[in-house]
């Protein structure tokens, strides 16, 4: 038998065998990355999963922003007063100016527990409302420019 | 995209277009399955490897150079999908022979290119089988691709045994050397690289 004919065996057995295991089916229908992205949209754990990526990140800039960043008390103690944001003598807690409504205050961006000022805190509220999917992964990416931006 | 020219599908994959990658998926999925189960011969495994090989691929495509081949490339990332299927979860339950085709693929035998083109004759070979007459086809696919003994493929074509020794089967395999040589396709050297060419 020559080489020729040997190889032809040889080829045509692998044939075989390709054919046998599928190695000349069709493919699946639709393409495999879009069918991956689809898959992992629909997953009910893709946005837990952003959540993880997402919620250190603002922990992180709260707890920065807690011990490096922008100063909320003047150096006796006293509140500083913001241009546009007034603290009552008795409470200390931010009030809005009388030029502003509530409503405008609590529309503030970044503030995400409505206390009048974005600070540390509006990351933990930023987290819940992640949680309850009352914010995107957008707000959670600009909080911390917000925070460094005081 | 019919109206496109095959260098301008593969600058436009380049560049990111997503209709042009899913153009070569539809041109060439078929060969890289093929290549696939060459790798592997693993029917279980060809469908995740594949998957990730051409999502691999769908994210890199940015980085393919269009000057180069397309399959090659691409055989370059399913091999690596296959090596990592190997040293991952999936080896511990395919046993020691995956080891040996992981090492085997490691040690180079088995290069992209050379994957491609077996790939490219094994599908070159499948298109003549089809054009084959019923009885020819039936002759091939008794005795080569079910491995059946002479006699029984003698008796299910309903020709003399000696005959389909001596005439029928050497015909069939001289048709199909020149369907393959009208491609331009030599099959002299096909095995070389896995010390074939022994098949009693």
């Amino acid at each position: 038998m020559d080489l020729q004919t040997n190889n032809m065996e040889h080829l045509l057995a692998t044939l075989g065998e390709a054919r046998q295991n599928g190695a000349f089916a069709g493919g699946a229908a639709g393409y495999p990355w879009q069918a991956r992205a689809a898959a992992t949209q629909s997953s009910p754990k893709s946005w837990q999963a952003r959540l993880w990526k997402v919620g250190p990140l603002a922990a992180a800039a709260a707890v920065a922003v807690l011990f490096v960043g922008p100063k909320f008390a003047s150096e006796d103690g006293s509140p500083i007063v913001s241009d546009n944001v007034a603290i009552k003598d008795s409470s200390g807690r931010p009030e809005t100016s009388s030029s502003e409504s509530p409503s405008t205050a609590a529309k503030l961006k970044g503030d995400y527990n409505e206390d009048g000022v974005v600070n540390g805190l509006d990351a933990q509220a930023l987290i819940e409302k992640l949680n309850r999917g009352e914010a995107s992964m957008e707000d959670a990416a600009e909080l911390p420019g917000l925070l460094a931006n005081g | 995209m019919p109206d496109r020219s095959d260098k301008e599908i593969l600058e436009a994959a380049a560049r990111g277009d997503e209709a042009a990658f899913a153009h070569l998926y539809d041109r060439y999925q078929q060969r890289v399955r093929l290549v696939a189960w060459r790798i592997s011969h693993r029917a279980d495994w060809l469908d995740d490897i594949l998957n990730e090989g051409w999502c691999r691929a769908f994210n890199q495509r940015t980085s393919f150079d269009p000057e180069r081949d397309f399959m090659v490339w691409i055989v370059g990332i399913v091999r690596n999908v296959y090596r990592e299927f190997c040293r991952q979860g999936k080896l511990s339950i395919a046993g020691k022979d995956e080891a040996d085709r992981a090492g085997e693929v490691e040690s180079g035998e088995l290069s992209p290119v050379r994957l491609v083109q077996e790939a490219e004759i094994l599908s070159e070979l499948n298109l003549c089988v089809e054009q084959l007459s019923d009885i020819d086809g039936q002759i091939v696919r008794l005795r080569f691709f079910e491995n059946q003994p002479l006699r029984i493929v003698a008796q299910q074509v309903n020709v003399a045994e000696a005959t389909l020794r001596a005439i029928r089967i050497p015909e069939v395999i001289e048709r199909l050397r020149r369907c393959l040589a009208r491609k331009n396709i030599d099959i002299s050297d096909f095995f070389s690289a896995q010390g074939g060419g022994d098949s009693q």
